[in-house]
């Protein structure tokens, strides 16, 4: 088990200003391939990631902008499949060309997943090779063969209205009548944040004790709904005081006159569950190269500010710091925690379906 | 006997539906512009072959031709036929007129449809209700429209499966008069199906009788009546009585139930202890008082005077039904039920006496015997 | 019956079949495949798997994993006191579709009594647009419904009006089964309204004449001629529920997970053996109960012949009548519909008019505006969305209403299997849309090879297609009944006259099922408009989003805040553009009427 770094503010505040200078190092760098290279990165890159990530007002908008300026003959394509990863995975299983260069918005857990359903490497590595592959956040590296690369982060934390509850503080907090009928989670099954925060609960009490801790949220009236968004909307209709969200969530409500009270974030145990996003070139891309540049081009400080400002969620790049709304409004957990691809690989699916079993065996 | 062009003939037809066979083996010929009809009870087959001679049942084995032409495996759109359904089977969707028309798109004749539509109309007299959707119209104006509606293509020959059924008595018999008048002034072919034996009779060229699948009897009306040539038969069309026996003496008489006797026809050639089954019309025996009648003796003693002389016999009147022009009156003959049918002014009552001329005696074919016992009816 | 049809029937059913050999049968048979067999040796490994996990069956499974000792253990449970017996996850899923079944029928069937026996004004209105739940995306029908429903919500405000409540309905299973009446009462509604117009009026009249009360005759003749509507309206219903997946959770949570939630988990985990074997069972008990219904219709639908259809009622017929007992119950019904239909609905659409702090907004709509207007790749636009929405759902219809027809003939005809074969036909119903994405997925656009060409397919073609293929039994099934019903000798008649099948089919028969016919479309459209699984799998790109898929779209689209705006603007314009089709499909079927 990894523990993040202590990201406490003095640290970050120093390494950011190292951070900036290798992002715009690695940006730079960037820019001489292309323009010494330009014969063989010219083409079409097609990026796949998930639907939100492209479209009016998105990092991957402004990412494809961006980039072409840069890359006068490139053009960026994206592709959204709805199963995500999974539809390259069933690709290369069933023989199907991967049609696409590189993947965008890849988790721990996916990757686990990929190389426990493929024998062949779907992802190419490429960390060693990549410029500004050593500017990113170290603890946030989740892939041990360097073939995900992290681009952001985001924390799972407790949203939470005060006006109705006070800050739970602690994972046994929410046990307590104060808290009954409190809380909104998603389903580890099929929920980004939902998973993150049972592995959180797992983090916190362990393998063998969460399913015990589970059935005290349960008792105490904990609901499941099936995704983020069903469970936030229960939440702002007043459903329950508490919901499992991101530590991004004031970046969205601020300003004059906005009631900030049913917004305050709540992080459990003074920690958060950091929830890295990577992206990975495929191995059989068509434009490996310019996938490369693409991803060196995602870890320049001007993207990385970018994205985490239109995808809402932190850098990834040590030291970058996007300022503005984002610095202020997103809070980061004193701790960050997280679990690394060696402890996932080979439990994670055994966790998620003892606890799903529990909850639905009710 | 094939009739070469015109008409429809059905040989060796089998059509089986699942386990039931509805009809065996059944061969027929219907000359062109006859009108023929098929009478039996109901599930004897009748509709079933008409069916099939319209195409809308498949045989399981033998031909149909129509006008000459081998038919079986056409389709019935392709088969040049009229039909008349029990019901009608009027489009609800669709005015009198546009049912009669509905046929004439897919037929080419040589005056326009409106004109043709117009005739048809005439031809039933309902041009007054042209306008109308079926359920507007009465009973009798729908199976006219039907009528209108199957002729209007000019069909080759005319199917009506049970067409008057559903009307009341004296509709029923208006509309079988003016259905035989159109035929004749069309000299359409025309297969009648029905399992009123008196309407077959009245409206038909020729007859045929229909029980279990088969053909019994085919003949013209009268010929049926007259000579029925089964048991079947001889109950079934008209009111008869039909007696068993043993042909006893010379020849010349037959013993029934070995309690009583009656003569034979002169020209049967049926030899002493030969079983025998025999019918008699009830309008063929006379009834009289048994004190008005001639004293002959004792009603069960045999009759001395010999073959072609009338015989009588004594009976019991049990009750009588008065049928307008007639009494049909319904004795006893020892324990043997008789219908006699009179025109004689007053009912008969009490003792009764009953002649019999003996050619009114019809011996029956004894091939029928063994399916016939039990008194089917 | 030996009629030989035309060739035109043989085309449609040649036609009928391959479309469902490439986008249905195909593709699933490659799914299931997977649950009967391991290492492409025959096996009942994964299915006793399954079926001997008490898990998904409870105590069921000991008839799996030790069936000699069922007969003791039921002696033991017997001597016992018969306690209650969980079944699992199975159990679970049928307890909670038998449940949803009821109380859909419940509030359908009064609804098909007050459009098929009232006149009032508005009343085709209502007809035309009773299955516009049918379109909703569960998302919006969960903002509809917490809205509507929630704790805070619009039902408790006005209980509290009256001194009552609150009630806590959000997160029980109360909530779910009410969502999923949202869902199939318009289908019982919708289905049996269509039954109840073409009872005979003669043979309700003789039942009076013959001394039944209303009521009696109502129980006598009336109900045992809307049964088979009935019956098909709560065996698809239960089939519905069965498979119920995204309202589930969105609205009662994990606790009351379906079967159909755990095949979803399977297949994001990619373990495709238990996810095809989940769905190889719900499709054999669905089939075999839509299997059992068949032969059931087919042994109760008589030929009816032309008859004369009951004559409506004013519902307002003078002052007086508002305090008839009748009249008031059908009151009460109103304002029951008025709460469990117009209620989430109309919260929906003043959800895309309101800030979650309640103000009024027309940022939402502005939104739609705006990507409309706007020119980034990536970006799905709303109007192009309601395009081809309505592209997809005319093809639809051209291709499901042709197909619905074909497999409602061959399901008349009769004859040995046919019940089989029509259950077969029926089969898109009683498939997991999860298990049909999934082989649409591996048969389609990753492609197949034959004669060593990969062949894949996707784009609009197989969007129309594969909409046709999930919304062609809605048709044959409203089809079937009806034409059943139809006087054999009517075709019969038309034959003689010159008339091949095929003509028979367009000129007599479906002129007289015109409005089964009309209530099939309707169902084939809204089945279309409210597609999402099978079109944003085989959509080639932003081009070809309809409006669910930009509704998703939206829903993910975080630039006016976390919050559902956005999706209940577009939302608002699926249920007024729906709407609207709804109408017109019933005003241009009614002229056929």
């Amino acid at each position: 088990m990894t523990r993040c770094d202590n990201w406490v503010m003095q640290r970050r505040t120093f390494l950011s200003r190292a951070g900036l200078a290798t992002a715009g190092l690695a940006a730079t760098a960037g820019c001489m391939g292309d323009s010494s290279d330009a014969g063989s990165n010219d083409g079409t890159l097609t990026i796949a990631t998930y639907s939100s990530f492209t479209g009016e007002d998105t990092a991957g908008n402004w990412l494809k902008s961006a980039f072409e300026e840069e890359h006068a003959d490139a053009t960026v394509e994206f592709q959204t499949p709805e199963n995500g990863i999974n539809r390259f995975v069933q690709r290369k299983a069933s023989g199907a060309t991967v049609d696409a260069d590189l993947f965008v918005g890849l988790n721990t857990g996916e990757l686990v997943r990929v190389d426990e359903q493929l024998d062949d490497q779907l992802f190419a590595t490429v960390e060693d090779s990549l410029e500004g592959a050593d500017t990113v956040d170290s603890s946030l590296s989740f892939d041990p063969e360097g073939r995900a690369i992290p681009y952001d982060t985001g924390f799972i934390s407790l949203v939470y209205d005060e006006e109705a509850v006070d800050a739970p503080g602690t994972f046994d907090a929410l046990l307590d009548p104060a808290y009954e009928d409190g809380l909104i989670a998603q389903n580890a099954q099929q929920s980004d944040p939902g998973r993150a925060f049972l592995l959180w609960t797992i983090d916190a009490k362990g393998p063998d004790g969460y399913l015990d801790y589970w059935q005290g949220l349960v008792d105490n009236g904990v609901q499941i709904l099936s995704d983020w968004q069903p469970a936030y909307q229960a939440y702002t209709n007043e459903e329950a005081p508490m919901v499992v969200s991101y530590s991004t969530d004031q970046v969205y409500y601020h300003g004059e006159g906005v009631d900030m009270s049913r917004h305050q974030v709540g992080f459990l145990n003074d920690q958060g569950y950091a929830n890295p996003e990577g992206m990975a070139q495929f191995a059989d891309a068509d434009n490996p190269e310019l996938a490369r540049e693409f991803m060196s081009f995602v870890l320049s400080e001007t993207a990385q500010k970018e994205i985490a400002v239109r995808n809402v969620q932190f850098p990834a790049v040590e030291g970058v710091e996007p300022g503005g709304d984002f610095g202020k409004y997103a809070l980061r957990p004193p701790e960050a925690v997280t679990f690394s691809y060696d402890d996932l690989a080979g439990n994670v699916d055994g966790w998620i379906e003892d606890w799903a079993r529990q909850i639905a065996g009710q | 006997m094939t009739s070469a062009d015109g008409g429809v003939d059905v040989d060796e037809l089998t059509v089986r539906f699942g386990d039931v066979e509805a009809l065996t083996d059944v061969s027929l010929s219907i000359d062109d512009g006859e009108f023929f009809t098929l009478v039996g009870p109901s599930g004897c087959g009748k509709t079933t072959l008409l069916r099939t001679v319209a195409g809308l049942e498949a045989p399981t084995a033998g031909r149909v031709r129509i006008d000459g032409r081998d038919a079986t495996d056409e389709p019935p759109e392709e088969r040049g036929v009229g039909v008349v359904f029990q019901n009608y089977a009027l489009f609800p969707h669709m005015t009198a007129r546009e049912n009669v028309a509905y046929g004439l798109q897919f037929h080419d004749l040589p005056e326009p449809d409106d004109q043709r539509v117009t005739e048809l109309l005439d031809l039933v007299d309902l041009t007054s209700v042209a306008d109308r959707e079926p359920d507007q119209l009465s009973g009798g104006q729908k199976q006219r429209i039907a009528l209108a509606r199957a002729l209007a293509p000019k069909p080759d020959v005319l199917l009506l499966d049970e067409p008057l059924s559903a009307l009341d008595a004296s509709l029923r018999k208006r509309l079988r008069v003016q259905i035989r008048s159109i035929q004749r002034d069309l000299d359409i072919t025309t297969v009648y199906v029905t399992h009123d034996q008196a309407e077959a009779l009245a409206i038909s060229d020729r007859v045929a009788v229909v029980r279990d699948g088969r053909i019994e009897q085919v003949g013209t009306p009268e010929g049926v009546y007259r000579e029925p040539a089964t048991r079947f038969v001889a109950e079934f069309v008209g009111d008869n009585n039909v007696f068993d026996g043993v042909v006893t003496g010379t020849g010349d008489r037959i013993s029934v139930d070995g309690t009583a006797t009656l003569p034979l026809p002169a020209e049967t050639d049926l030899s002493t202890g030969a079983s025998v089954t025999v019918s008699v019309r009830p309008e063929a025996i006379s009834v009289q008082d048994r004190d008005g009648a001639q004293a002959d003796g004792h009603g069960s003693t045999v009759d001395e005077r010999g073959p072609g002389a009338a015989v009588t016999r004594s009976a019991t009147v049990e009750t009588v039904e008065y049928l307008g022009d007639a009494y049909r009156v319904h004795c006893r003959w020892d324990d043997r039920p008789i219908t006699v049918k009179t025109d004689s002014a007053s009912p008969p009552e009490g003792a009764v006496s009953l002649g019999f001329a003996p050619d009114a005696i019809h011996v029956l074919s004894n091939g029928d015997r063994p399916a016939a016992t039990g008194g089917e009816r | 019956m030996g009629r030989r049809d035309g060739w035109a029937l043989w085309v449609g059913v040649a036609a009928t079949l391959a479309t469902l050999v490439v986008v249905f049968y195909y593709p699933v048979g490659r799914v299931f495949a997977d649950a009967v067999a391991v290492d492409g040796q025959l096996s009942l490994a994964p299915i006793r798997s399954v079926l001997g996990d008490p898990f998904y069956t409870g105590a069921a499974h000991t008839l799996v994993t030790d069936p000699a000792a069922v007969p003791s253990g039921v002696v033991e449970w017997l001597a016992a006191g018969a306690p209650a017996v969980e079944f699992g996850l199975f159990g679970f899923t049928a307890y909670q579709a038998l449940l949803s079944t009821l109380v859909s029928v419940l509030v359908g069937l009064p609804g098909a009594y007050v459009l098929s026996r009232f006149e009032f004004p508005g009343r085709r209105f209502l007809r035309s647009v009773t299955i516009l739940p049918f379109v909703l995306p569960s998302i919006l029908v969960a903002v509809g419904f917490l809205a509507m429903f929630g704790r805070t919500g619009l039902f408790n405000d006005l209980l509290g009006a009256v001194g009552l409540g609150p009630v806590e309905l959000t997160f029980t299973l109360e909530i779910v089964v009410l969502a999923h009446a949202f869902y199939n009462a318009p289908l019982v509604t919708r289905l049996v309204t269509a039954a109840w117009e073409s009872v005979d009026a003669d043979r309700v009249e003789t039942a009076r004449t013959l001394g039944a009360s209303p009521v009696r005759a109502f129980r006598d003749v009336t109900l045992p001629q809307l049964l088979p509507a009935l019956a098909t309206a709560a065996v698809l219903t239960f089939v519905f529920t069965f498979m119920s997946f995204p309202i589930v959770l969105a609205l009662g949570g994990l606790e009351l997970a379906t079967v159909e939630v755990w095949l979803f988990a399977r297949v994001q985990s990619l373990d495709l053996t238990e996810a095809a074997t989940l769905g190889a069972i719900e499709t054999a008990l669905s089939l075999g109960l839509l299997y059992v219904y068949l032969r059931y219709e087919a042994r109760r639908t008589e030929p009816g012949g032309a008859s004369r259809g009951l004559s409506r009622r004013p519902l307002v017929d003078g002052v007086r009548s508002l305090v008839d007992p009748l009249r008031l119950a059908v009151f009460a019904y109103g304002a029951v519909v008025l709460v469990l239909f117009a209620g989430p609905l109309v919260s929906l659409v003043v959800e895309s008019v309101t800030t979650p702090a309640g103000q009024p907004t027309g940022d939402y709509y502005a939104f739609l505006l705006a990507r409309q207007a706007s020119t980034a790749s990536g970006t799905v636009r709303p109007f192009p969305a309601v395009v081809n929405s309505l592209l997809f759902g005319a093809g639809t219809l051209l291709v499901a209403i042709p197909m619905g027809i074909v497999v409602a003939v061959v399901a008349t005809r009769g004859g040995r299997g046919s019940r089989a074969a029509e259950a077969l036909l029926t089969a898109p119903l009683a498939v997991s849309g999860i298990v049909l994405g999934l082989g649409m997925l591996q048969a389609l656009v990753f492609g197949t090879t034959l004669f060593g060409q990969r062949l894949t397919v996707t784009g609009p073609v197989a969007i129309v297609a594969a909409h046709a293929v999930a919304a062609y039994p809605f048709v044959s099934r409203t089809v079937t009944p009806a034409l059943r019903s139809v006087d054999d000798s009517l075709g019969e008649a038309a034959r003689s006259l010159g008339a091949d099948r095929a003509t028979v089919l367009a000129d007599v028969e479906l002129p007289l099922v015109a409005p089964a016919l009309v209530a099939g479309a309707a169902f084939a459209f809204a089945i279309s408009v409210g597609e999402f699984d099978s079109t944003v799998l085989l959509s080639t790109g932003v081009d070809t989003a309809t409006m669910p898929v930009a509704l998703e779209r939206y829903v993910g689209d975080r630039s006016l805040g976390p919050n559902l705006g956005p999706a209940t603007a577009m939302g608002t314009v699926l249920l007024a553009v729906t709407t609207v089709s709804f109408v017109l499909i019933d005003r241009v079927g009614g002229r056929w009427e």
